[in-house]
């Protein structure tokens, strides 16, 4: 049959009906089974690659004889609406093309890798030519064999069901053109920007050249780093690869995954990304290829859950997809491929810390928070990060190590769980405080304490108060503190002498939670709310509490005016009524300052206590009443008396 | 009220997710999962965040919500106790309050607080828990998920009262109502069941059950979780143990370590594992003994009263078969003491009274040789300690009334059974001990040690008070050695300081106090201390081997060196310099000689360490070679003190010959000595050839300048020539003298690099010497640097 001669009409049986109910199928196939449009594009594009994988095992030496190399070219038509996909293949017989374009199923090229043991072909389940009609109304099919290099053939198909199959002229070379005729509302797919942009990911493992419309360079050539040894520095080769494919981000450090003996043959290549998108620690994004074509996009559950910062491509042969062709099987292939690639995260962090202390310094600043949590979940990278990682604290992010050396060789971490007093001390011990209610910090820190020997003080439970106040040098005489407690506590207030620091803070009131939480389970309010059985038991808790300390005033025996205080009463100084007055004072203005609204630890009256600074400052003011030799006191420091 | 609680957590997931809040959002998802499958440390990394967001939003709801979970983990993962109560009351009370009490998961807050009960003391709270979860069963509706749960707690709680017929009616009950109103069971509804039919010696049907409940969750596409999977096979084991098919049952008994782990597996694997060992299929050895005496202690430690009976009774039973009369005893006295917590004794306390009966049964062993030569015996023949503590209690028993030998050897025992597993135990022998005999030094320094290592403050306080009296300086000796061990240095220098006062002889004294003047940075003391301790130590002469530490040993000398260097008494230095045959170059003055090149490692602002090529000009002295940025507050030139200890082995013998090679010795930077003043400014742009690098050094070497490269082979720079194109780079420090101004540093750098092909950047020298940035940011562009 010569070229351009007009085609015959239609007779009936030509007009052939496929095999399986495909109205029914490529709908499905259409909305449930390929997410995006974009699938049957790479569908297609594979179809063409094992075309070509064909002609090599069918024909060896007429492939090589043919004189050019064989490439796959993709082109769009807007105007029309069209996309084509050309190979320079094996082609199909009028046969073949009954066989295997119409047929469910039995796909040829899974017969023949199943016959042959070939790795290369991709296609699995014979759906994926059918996937066209997903987006085509109408399909056309040019081919020539290179069996029968003089036929040409044109299968035709609107919608799948029923095709015709026509002779055209041969094609000057074997090899198949597919034209889609998209649907309206997949005419987008023809741009061949797009194109060029799906296909670089969809392709960029395939060794064919893949080229989008009339372009030289193919869309994968960016070097396969773990194919090929590109000259030069192989660290150089990763970061490129992984610039040219990282979508979202640019890759701070890159290395590779090597394949695991007697557990995955899977080989690739991992980055940890700059950058997150707000909101989600979560980015990982791993794409996995099966045969050199795009299997998974999105195949971020076989990274660890803590690798939110990791992107990677890894392909393997041994991973099977399922029936969507766009996940994988949770096998015993899959689960080893996930142990690799901890593994490859782990190591490939080593190394930058080890080879590349300025990446490695980007990466602790860019991910701090993600490897403190990361360092939770694997005992290796917790050992790499221990000393590393920076901890958010009331002083900017700091190592452990910093919180340590600043701490006087303990590492203080707030829980935030407490009240007014904590934030006051704290801020008065003016040590850096690491954040305990931040992300991962507080296991975090535990687990650095108990590695490297030191003190973790956990500021807002009661053992690490506890340890804010240590024991006096020598215990009081029971006489004082009785003096000092009558002078300086409220009802409900257990004077508790000790040293803390800063030495300039007199004293701090601690509330009693177990007080609190007992006057609130025992309120009659709770009758009304808690079921009754419950509340019984509740309160067999709480009476096992006396619930008569309500708070502790805890007295600095460090503090000068503490100091002064005792000689002052010791000498029986006039004027030590009144400065325990003012100190009395300044512990309820402190309380009410932190504790708004916090019951049972209110420390008394704030306005008394305000009034109380008047009566002092007055008191200490007035003129030396005649007899009494030098005051101690320095008027130095308060306003010129009257 | 909104009654379907995964339906609300979708929506708050959602509403915070759409608000901004993606963490808390993102929370609200991962927290059920971590809480109920174990993951204790992602659930503890998670939590505090999620909660403090909770409340600065205040969003009450996802408060009790979080919580809930939290508490559920501590609950039923690592069996808090007493431990837990607390919080569960003070949870109860605000999951009922006017803002919460509409919240679907304030009716399971109530279940955590009878599941609290539950681990304090099962059985002795049945009718209370009963009660409670009667009266919140009655409220909600079969539907409701917490209807399964609730149900299952009600039968646990029948079944620790010993009606398991009753629990299994109870729950089969609950599964009609709740197959009624549409729902299906859950998985751990199912082990529920499995459990109950356990009691009632059903196993076959523990089998079928597991089999079926698996199979249908699966059919329902839900994969088990790594608990079910854990628990899956764990009460397969028990079962097979049970219907003696010890082969399967061992083939699936989770390994030790995941028991380990996670600690509710613990009770059920212990009483497979007493299976499995009657049936002759597992070893009983003192290992494992070690390993429950472990358990026990730590449930000692949560408040788990009853499951800690529960499982030491098991331990000791255990015990008793492999013939260990001392542990056997031990775990005896422990359940006594465990007894006076229990709400409820009845039948246990007839249990331990028989492991007791039983222990006290086992065969007293002979000793193999004189009491006082027991010791000796033991090291010598390494003797197991299970062996080992049954002789030093005979031994004990026999040396009533000669107080040293019988505190030396109680001393022993502690240690022996601290290693066996039983620190608590091991501290009341010690406690014992020092009631009939309170003044022996070796006694309270082994439990002071046994306390320290426990972390028992309050032990170590009332230990140090009860000294106090007799012998303060040993009162002072504890705390001062309990102190080092937190790192609280000045406490520790305090307590040292008081010892001495009392005892001016004391030499490991002056060494602890002397570190912790180290650690303090106060050189003078620690040089005080150190010549002190020099005037009174013995003379290595005739000293008995127990008095070696009272004699000069070389870390002594070195570490005065080092204190006279930072003070600059280099009289002493040179003086003790040769004791230890240091050769100096010059006789007298400051010491600054070049011998080699070394690391000294520093520590960062942010903390970390970085280690520093340093000439060492001194036995604990270094001239810094780098010129270091803003992070690190040393610079070229500068002279630091540190301390002498090698903080890396030398390489091993079969290292390779590179490694050997390049080794140099690192040490730790104690402080600064004495600074050089060089200011750092950055310097960008093209690499120039080598000798044109080289002149440039030279150059500025011979001006009192210093440079570092920081940049390597791989730095590259953008071409301006050639579009993508690039060339090689160079990044590095300059060091400016104090002696030069920046003006003058702009003009010698302006001078000698004008002529280079590529020009460099120097944008914040030239800021700082007020010249013109234009020339600067204009390479900084066209090079992209």
């Amino acid at each position: 049959m010569s070229e351009g001669a007009p085609s015959e009409p239609a007779r009936a049986d030509d007009l052939r009906t496929t095999e399986v109910d495909l109205g029914g199928l490529v709908n499905v196939l259409a909305t449930h089974l390929y997410s995006t449009p974009l699938v049957a594009l790479r569908e297609l594009v594979q179809n063409a690659h094992d075309s070509h994988t064909r002609r090599f095992l069918e024909d060896p030496d007429g492939a090589l004889a043919d004189g050019s190399r064989p490439v796959i070219r993709v082109r769009a038509d807007g105007a029309r609406r069209t996309v084509s996909i050309e190979d320079t293949g094996a082609g199909l017989t009028e046969p073949e093309i009954h066989a295997y374009l119409a047929t469910v199923g039995t796909g040829y090229t899974r017969m023949l890798r199943e016959l042959t043991g070939n790795q290369e072909l991709i296609g699995a389940f014979g759906l994926g030519f059918l996937s066209a009609f997903s987006v085509a109304d109408e399909v056309t099919v040019t081919t020539t064999s290179h069996r029968e290099p003089h036929l040409g053939h044109r299968y035709r198909s609107r919608g799948g069901e029923q095709y015709r199959v026509e002779p055209v002229p041969a094609r000057p070379r074997p090899g198949t053109v597919v034209e889609l005729a998209l649907k309206p509302e997949h005419g987008h797919l023809a741009d061949e920007h797009a194109l060029r942009e799906v296909l670089g990911r969809y392709c960029v493992l395939l060794p064919i050249p893949v080229h989008v419309g009339d372009d030289e360079q193919p869309v994968n050539a960016v070097p396969v780093p773990w194919r090929q040894s590109p000259p030069g520095d192989p660290y150089e080769a990763r970061m490129g690869f992984a610039t040219a494919f990282g979508r979202r981000f640019e890759p701070l450090t890159a290395f590779p995954v090597h394949p695991v003996e007697g557990a995955t043959d899977a080989v690739g290549l991992l980055w940890v990304q700059d950058g997150g998108t707000y909101g989600s620690s979560d980015n990982r994004d791993l794409a996995v290829y099966l045969r050199g074509m795009l299997l998974a996009e999105d195949a971020r559950d076989l990274l660890p859950s803590w690798a939110g910062f990791i992107g990677g491509v890894v392909e393997s042969n041994r991973l099977t997809p399922t029936a969507s062709r766009e996940d994988l099987q949770r096998d015993d292939h899959y689960r080893a491929l996930q142990r690799a690639l901890a593994d490859a995260i782990v190591d490939g962090l080593y190394e930058t810390a080890r080879l590349r202390p300025a990446a490695w310094r980007r990466i602790l600043a860019r991910h701090g928070q993600d490897l403190l949590g990361a360092a939770l979940c694997d005992e290796r990278l917790f050992t790499l990060l221990a000393d590393d990682v920076p901890v958010p604290t009331s002083q900017g992010d700091l190592t452990a190590g910093a919180l340590r050396a600043a701490g006087g060789g303990a590492v203080h971490v707030a829980l935030g769980s407490g009240g007014g007093f904590e934030e006051m001390l704290y801020r008065a011990m003016r040590v850096p405080i690491a954040r305990g209610d931040r992300y991962a910090v507080l296991p975090f820190l535990r687990r650095y304490a108990q590695l490297r020997g030191c003190r973790l003080v956990e500021l807002g439970s009661e053992h690490g108060d506890r340890a804010l106040f240590r024991d006096p040098e020598r215990p009081l005489p029971a006489e004082e503190a009785a003096w000092l407690a009558g002078a300086l506590a409220d009802r409900g207030e257990q004077l508790v002498p000790a040293r803390f620091d800063p030495p300039g803070l007199p004293l701090v009131l601690v509330p009693d939670r177990e007080a609190e939480l007992k006057a609130r389970i025992e309120d009659d309010q709770a009758d009304a709310r808690i079921p009754s059985a419950a509340l019984r038991l509740a309160r067999a808790f709480t009476a096992r509490t006396d619930g008569e300390v309500r708070a502790r005033l805890y007295l600095n025996l460090d503090c000068p005016a503490v100091r002064d205080l005792l000689a002052a009463y010791r000498a029986g100084h006039t004027g030590s009524a009144t400065a325990a007055g003012l100190l009395r004072s300044l512990k309820v203005i402190m309380a009410a300052a932190g504790s708004a609204g916090s019951a049972g630890s209110s420390g008394g009256d704030l306005t008394a206590a305000l009034a109380g600074v008047g009566t002092a400052v007055s008191a200490l003011t007035a003129a030396v009443p005649a007899g009494l030799p030098d005051v101690p006191d320095s008027p130095g420091t308060l306003p010129d008396g009257p | 009220m909104t009654t379907d609680i995964w339906a609300w957590v979708h929506d708050t997931h959602q509403q915070l997710a759409e608000a901004g809040h993606h963490r808390l959002a993102e929370a609200i998802y991962a927290l059920p999962g971590h809480a109920n499958e174990g993951r204790d440390d992602q659930l503890d990394a998670v939590y505090p965040e999620a909660v403090a967001a909770a409340r600065a939003l205040g969003l009450p709801w996802v408060e009790v919500y979080l919580r809930h979970w939290r508490m559920q983990n501590l609950l039923n993962k690592r069996h808090q106790g007493e431990q837990a109560l607390p919080e569960a009351v003070d949870l109860l009370e605000f999951a009922h309050r006017e803002e919460t009490v509409g919240c679907p998961q304030s009716v399971c807050v109530v279940q955590d607080f009878a599941i609290c009960h539950a681990r304090v003391d099962g059985p002795g709270y049945v009718p209370q828990r009963l009660e409670v979860l009667g009266e919140t069963l009655a409220r909600i509706e079969p539907g409701r998920a917490c209807f399964d749960c609730l149900s299952r707690e009600y039968s646990d709680a029948l079944e620790d009262d010993g009606r398991p017929a009753d629990a299994l009616s109870h729950l089969d009950t609950a599964a009609a109502r709740i197959q009624g109103a549409g729902e299906r069971l859950s998985l751990h509804f199912h082990h529920s069941r499995a459990g109950t039919l356990h009691l009632l010696g059903r196993h076959q049907e523990v089998l079928d059950l597991l089999d079926t409940a698996e199979r249908a969750e699966r059919a329902r596409g839900h994969e088990p979780d790594e608990s079910d999977v854990r628990w899956g096979a764990l009460l397969r084991a028990r079962a097979l143990a049970s219907l003696g098919r010890t082969e399967e049952a061992l083939a699936l008994l989770p390994e030790r370590a995941e028991a380990e782990r996670h600690a509710d597996l613990r009770q059920v694997w212990t009483s497979t594992v007493e299976l499995l060992v009657a049936a002759g299929a597992q070893e009983n050895d003192a290992e494992l003994g070690t390993v429950l005496a472990g358990w026990v202690g730590y449930l000692d430690g949560t408040g788990s009263h009853r499951p800690c009976v529960d499982l030491l009774l098991a331990a000791g039973r255990l015990a008793v078969a492999r013939g260990a009369r001392t542990v056997a005893l031990t775990l005896a006295a422990t359940g006594e003491r465990k007894l006076a917590q229990l709400v409820r004794t009845e039948g246990v306390a007839e249990e331990v009274a028989a492991l007791r009966a039983a222990a006290e049964a086992l065969p007293v062993p002979e000793l193999p040789v004189p009491a006082d030569e027991l010791m000796a015996h033991l090291a010598e023949a390494e003797v197991p300690y299970e062996t080992g503590a049954d002789l030093l209690s005979v031994a004990l028993d026999r040396y009533q009334g000669v107080q040293a030998g019988a505190s030396e050897l109680a001393g022993v025992l502690a240690v022996v059974l601290d290693g066996l597993g039983h620190a608590r135990a091991a501290a009341d022998v010690l406690w014992q001990r020092l009631d009939a005999d309170p003044g022996n030094e070796q006694l309270t320094g082994t439990l002071g040690q046994v306390l320290i290592e426990a972390g028992d403050a309050e032990g170590l306080r009332r230990l140090a008070d009860r000294l106090a009296a007799t012998s303060p300086a040993e009162a002072h000796w504890i705390r001062a050695r309990w102190a080092a061990a937190e790192a609280r240095w000045a406490e520790v220098l305090e307590q040292c300081e008081a010892i001495l006062a009392l005892d001016g002889s004391r030499i490991n004294t002056r060494r602890l106090a002397a570190s912790a003047a180290t650690a303090l940075g106060d050189h003078a003391t620690a040089q005080r201390l150190y010549q002190e301790l020099l005037e009174h130590a013995l003379p290595a002469e005739d000293v008995e081997e127990g008095e070696r530490h009272r004699t000069v040993q070389e870390p002594d000398l070195w570490h005065l060196i080092t204190a006279a260097t930072a003070n600059r008494d280099w009289a002493v230095v040179r003086s003790t310099g040769a004791r230890i045959g240091i050769e100096f170059d010059e006789p007298e003055g400051p010491v600054d000689e070049e011998w080699q090149l070394v690391t000294v490692r520093a520590t960062r602002t942010n903390g970390a360490t970085a280690d520093l090529p340093a000439l060492r000009t001194g036995p604990a002295t270094a001239r810094v070679l780098p010129v270091l940025g803003d992070d690190l507050t040393l610079n070229h030139g500068d002279v630091v003190v540190f301390a002498p200890a090698l903080l890396e082995p030398y390489p091993a013998e079969d290292a390779p010959e590179e490694e050997r090679e390049g080794w140099r010795p690192v040490f730790e930077v104690l402080t600064l000595l004495d600074p050089a003043g060089f200011t750092t400014y950055w310097i960008d742009g093209g690499r120039p050839t080598e000798e044109q690098w080289t002149t440039l050094r030279e150059d500025l070497r011979r001006a009192g300048y210093a440079v570092w490269a920081y940049s390597g082979e791989q730095y590259r720079i953008t071409d301006p020539a050639d579009e993508g194109g690039t060339l090689p780079g160079l990044y590095a420090a300059l060091g400016v003298p104090p002696t030069a101004s920046a003006a003058e540093a702009d003009a010698l750098l302006h001078r000698l690099t004008g002529d280079w092909p590529h020009p460099l950047a120097w944008l914040d020298l030239a800021e700082a010497a007020g010249a013109d940035t234009a020339r600067h940011e204009g390479i900084v562009e066209r090079y992209g640097l």
